[in-house]
């Protein structure tokens, strides 16, 4: 086997936390996966699309032996059955065993939707709180900037050794002011933001970014 | 990995002015596992993954 392409039931595969092989030559993957079709924009042959408000991401490890014979990957273990996207690990352990996944979270009956649902514009998801999984203990912690904020997608920045252990970027949209914020949120305080720096500007839902050292550079 | 979305799109769908992405409730979803090291490219099976 050097490449192949294993099947699971119909499903929209969203964004991935990380992927690794474990001791015992599995390989262990971990995303945000949907049953519907997050890209509702674009229904299927009979025109069906979801409701976008019915959409769920849930934290989905899929395990599997890359060298098996059957095609067939087995049943995903679900890890968090909340509305989630944009996982983030601590990057200093790509491709390795992570216990930590940060990620974007919709806790749904705290955001004033009266006030930004004619402000939201269509097709971005709708996130209002950073979370943060421990896999190996449940631990689960969210930080919530407020019932008018929407955020993008966070970056970790890392501090000490330790797996998890820095602090989370995230851009903030504050639709009741009109502008957008940066949270500066520490992995281990997800009570209050450690700096909150209101930009003179909105800036659109957008997505994708790292943290990188300036002492990396270099290499 | 490659997880690949269950959307087709159909050439002729699109001159008929149709979308050029439509969702297909029918198809799995495909994960593709390369190995990062030590593959070739003339190791890559390319597959048609969709035969309506």
């Amino acid at each position: 086997m050097i490449y192949q392409w294993f099947k699971s039931p119909n499903a929209f595969p969203g964004h991935i936390a990380n992927a690794y092989e474990n001791s015992q030559g599995e390989i262990v993957l971990e995303l945000a996966l949907s049953k519907q079709n997050v890209f509702f924009w674009w229904p299927d042959a009979k025109g069906r699309a979801p409701d976008p408000r019915e959409i769920v991401n849930r934290l989905t490890r899929f395990t599997f032996d890359p060298t098996a014979d059957s095609l067939t990957l087995p049943t995903p273990q679900i890890l968090l059955g909340d509305d989630m996207e944009f996982p983030k690990i601590d990057e200093r352990f790509s491709m390795q065993q992570h216990d930590h996944v940060f990620f974007d979270v919709l806790e749904a009956p705290r955001t004033d939707f009266a006030i930004v649902a004619p402000k939201m514009g269509g097709g971005a998801p709708i996130y209002n709180a950073l979370g943060h999984l421990e896999i190996s203990t449940g631990k689960y912690e969210k930080y919530y900037p407020g019932n008018t904020h929407l955020l993008q997608e966070p970056v970790f920045i890392s501090r000490g050794e330790a797996e998890g252990d820095g602090w989370l970027l995230v851009l903030v949209n504050d639709l009741k002011e009109g502008f957008s914020e940066l949270h500066l949120v520490d992995t281990k305080d997800f009570s209050k933001p450690q700096a909150r720096i209101l930009l003179p500007i909105r800036l659109r839902p957008a997505l994708h970014g790292n943290w990188v050292d300036a002492s990396e550079l270099h290499h | 990995m490659f997880p690949l979305i269950p959307m087709i799109s159909d050439l002729e769908r699109m001159k008929a002015g149709g979308e050029h992405w439509q969702w297909d409730p029918e198809l799995p979803l495909y994960i593709g596992a390369l190995p990062r090291y030590n593959a070739k490219g003339s190791d890559v099976k390319v597959r048609a993954l969709y035969n309506p």
